[in-house]
């Protein structure tokens, strides 16, 4: 088994994509979250909590931006800044994502056009009038994994690859499924973290009608850059930290709620990764993060800077 | 590291109901598509596909089908024996697709999901119940990759328990996907067969006249165990000896002409296992019967076993069964180790005239006898999630 350093991190949040820089402000109290001023102010949320960023940069054809689910624009920025310089073939990418993506209401638009004069859904409306309507990208657009696949075509990342869905374990467990392909030999070179957007207009109104209104929406994207240590001080890499250990488990008697939820709001997918990449901005020499949903999935990762 | 042995299965696709009834309708050339019977397809442009036998909708025709390989796989096996949290369940699975009544009452009414129906729905729920069902308390994991999902959801399985992370794990999926909005949104890209007057022959893959996958529905559990305790938890049916994945970083609706992604998935998955292009005597392929995944897997086939993919059997079990989508890997990894254990391929039906670019030593129409040697089961997804997995006989 080979031990594996983190030698990159990339976050979008709120408050910014340096994690040294969001860490501070999150330190001097700082909140990502706003008020909005669009039809969310109606909505009984605290604010919404959105990052500034601009993929565009980062894509191949301008063109692509269209194309990109919020969470694959946020996924491709924060996994650029953690891949770096150092781009050898093969990079593997393991992302944890949360809830599907919307088709942005094609398939309502599709039903609701295939109602007949007594508004009752006909089937065959649908198929003559209700097809036409849907557009043919739209159903790829819900697939958790087409997150990846964007950011896996921007940056040519061709090796290992792996999509978890879940929540807010998901991410972290991303990195645990990295490490081990690390450690045992099956990747040279692997970014994993968790990408997650609730700050949709819809998607943050359904949030209040589905009784999430004590949360401010978020939205946010982490990774960390996986490689062996070995590796990283052939090459003169910096070190963030070594991971020790780390697992997934069933645990449903466990409940996790991010450290900085009310300062970068609800991130999903995305808030262990998150959390764990400003405890290595932090001082800390070793540490354990872990992060747990209700529906009882849970994954942590211990690390240490002690043994670098 | 420890060997890790298949010690049970359950599976339910639209050719039969549990595995024994799946191998034999496979051996027999049993193609399922047929019109589509779960709603009027009438208006459609699409209206065949491979329907499983059971009743429902919804989360109700989901939770059927992993009930019933559930308890098919777990007749028998001895989870007693081992502690709770060195059991994991690792499944491969994309969201429920909500009934159509719900999903039109709900437009029409501007209703949403509550959160449990949230929940219900989500990819990972299945792991979830299939957990809490077992008791199992180890490592868990929902692989969401598309038509790759079960395939990456034994291969992660099999990894966590040849490291040691857990004894015995639980592994595979459900998908349904004969559904009027999944129809629709595939027909709207053009990846489905439209040979509705000839359902049976619509799934032809490597076919020089194919059109189009056919979609299809199903489930599969797989116990997989540590050979140390694989004896005492049930019986060894076969091993999993490699696990390999790649993305195609290509496009999102295409595979690379060259083959590479898949070519990388089963090179990595060899290595994996240890063995070599020339130990490969079977390939159950992904072959979905569309030409762009057809000719890059027969590619990447040839890039992967270079000469030896001249000898290496290789057929297409979707040519029955039809796509089953997040279900597909796992059941196909299931009939490419019985095809070992019983020395046979199952065949590639509706293959008349071999697409030139997909020269391969195909298994037309008719079973073949196969050497001792491994098999590779590929399963590659929508946006060029690719998923390859190596299995051999006791």
């Amino acid at each position: 088994m080979r031990r594996v350093a983190v030698t990159g991190v990339g976050m979008a949040t709120a408050l910014g994509r340096d994690p040294w820089e969001v860490l501070a402000l999150l330190l001097q109290g700082r909140s990502g979250v706003v008020r909005p001023t669009d039809e969310r102010a109606l909505l009984p949320i605290p604010g919404v909590a959105e990052a500034e960023v601009d993929v565009r940069p980062l894509l191949k054809r301008r063109k692509d931006k269209k194309l990109l689910p919020r969470a694959a624009e946020l996924a491709i920025v924060a996994a650029a800044d953690a891949l770096g310089d150092d781009r050898p073939e093969d990079i593997g990418i393991l992302l944890g994502v949360g809830r599907e993506p919307t088709d942005g209401g094609a398939s309502e638009r599709a039903i609701l056009s295939s109602l007949d004069g007594d508004g009752v859904f006909s089937p065959a409306l649908f198929g003559a009038v209700g097809l036409p309507l849907y557009p043919p990208l739209a159903s790829l657009r819900t697939l958790p994994n087409l997150i990846l696949a964007h950011v896996a075509i921007q940056l040519d990342l061709t090796g290992e690859g792996g999509t978890r869905a879940g929540a807010e374990a998901a991410g972290l467990a991303a990195v645990v499924e990295g490490w081990h392909a690390v450690a045992e030999g099956r990747a040279e070179v692997v970014l994993a973290g968790g990408a997650d957007s609730f700050v949709d207009p819809a998607l943050a109104r359904d949030r209040v009608r589905q009784g999430f209104s004590g949360q401010a929406p978020g939205e946010a994207a982490g990774f960390v850059r996986l490689e062996p240590l070995d590796r990283a001080r052939a090459r003169g890499a910096e070190v963030l930290a070594v991971l020790d250990g780390g697992g997934t488990r069933f645990a449903p008697e466990e409940r996790w709620r991010s450290e900085w939820e009310g300062q970068l709001g609800a991130c999903g997918a995305a808030a262990g990764v998150v959390d764990w990449i400003l405890d290595l901005a932090g001082v800390s020499s070793s540490g354990r993060a872990w992060s747990a949903e209700d529906t009882g999935a849970l994954a942590y990762v211990t690390w240490s800077r002690a043994r670098v | 590291m420890r060997r890790v042995a298949v010690v049970s299965r359950g599976v339910y696709t639209p050719v039969g109901r549990g595995f024994d009834a799946t191998w034999a309708g496979l051996l027999a050339g049993r193609g399922a598509v047929q019109r589509i019977s779960r709603f009027d397809p009438t208006g459609y442009p699409v209206q065949i596909a491979a329907q499983v036998d059971l009743e429902g909708d919804g989360p109700a025709l989901y939770d059927a089908l992993m009930d019933a390989v559930l308890a098919e796989a777990m007749a028998g096996i001895r989870l007693d024996r081992v502690a709770p949290q060195r059991v994991g369940v690792f499944l491969g699975n994309e969201a429920v697709r909500p009934p159509m009544a719900e999903l039109v009452r709900r437009a029409a009414q501007r209703e949403l999901p509550t959160v449990e129906e949230l929940a219900r729905y989500a990819p990972h729920w299945q792991t979830l119940r299939v957990a809490q069902a077992v008791g199992a308390l180890g490592a868990t994991a929902t692989h969401a990759t598309a038509c790759a999902s079960s395939g990456m959801g034994l291969g992660e399985a099999f990894l966590a328990v040849r490291r040691g992370e857990v004894d015995v794990a639980l592994a595979g999926g459900v998908d349904v996907l004969v559904h009027p909005l999944m129809v629709m949104g595939f027909a709207r890209l053009g990846a489905l067969s439209t040979r509705n007057e000839d359902p049976g022959r619509a799934s032809r893959p490597f076919d020089l006249d194919r059109d189009g996958f056919v979609l299809g529905e199903g489930a599969a559990l797989v116990v997989l165990a540590a050979e140390e305790v694989a004896a005492q938890v049930g019986t060894v049916l076969g091993w999993i000896s490699g696990y390999g994945c790649s993305s195609n970083a290509w496009r999102i609706t295409d595979s690379p002409p060259d083959g590479r992604g898949a070519a990388e998935a089963m090179e990595a998955a060899l290595r994996d296992a240890g063995r070599g292009p020339g130990e490969v005597v079977y390939v159950n392929a992904h072959g979905t019967s569309t030409r762009q995944n057809d000719m890059s897997e027969a590619r990447g086939i040839r890039r992967a076993l270079g000469a030896h993919a001249d000898r290496a059997l290789v057929s297409s079990t979707k040519s029955m069964t039809a796509h089953m989508v997040a279900a597909g890997g796992a059941i196909e990894a299931l009939v490419a180790l019985e095809a070992l254990r019983q020395g046979i391929a199952p065949p590639t039906i509706n293959l008349d005239r071999v697409d030139p670019d997909c020269a391969l030593a195909h298994v037309p129409w008719v079973p073949a006898p196969i050497p001792q040697g491994v098999a590779i089961s590929n399963a590659f997804g929508f946006g060029g999630s690719n998923a390859s997995i190596v299995v051999e006989a006791p």
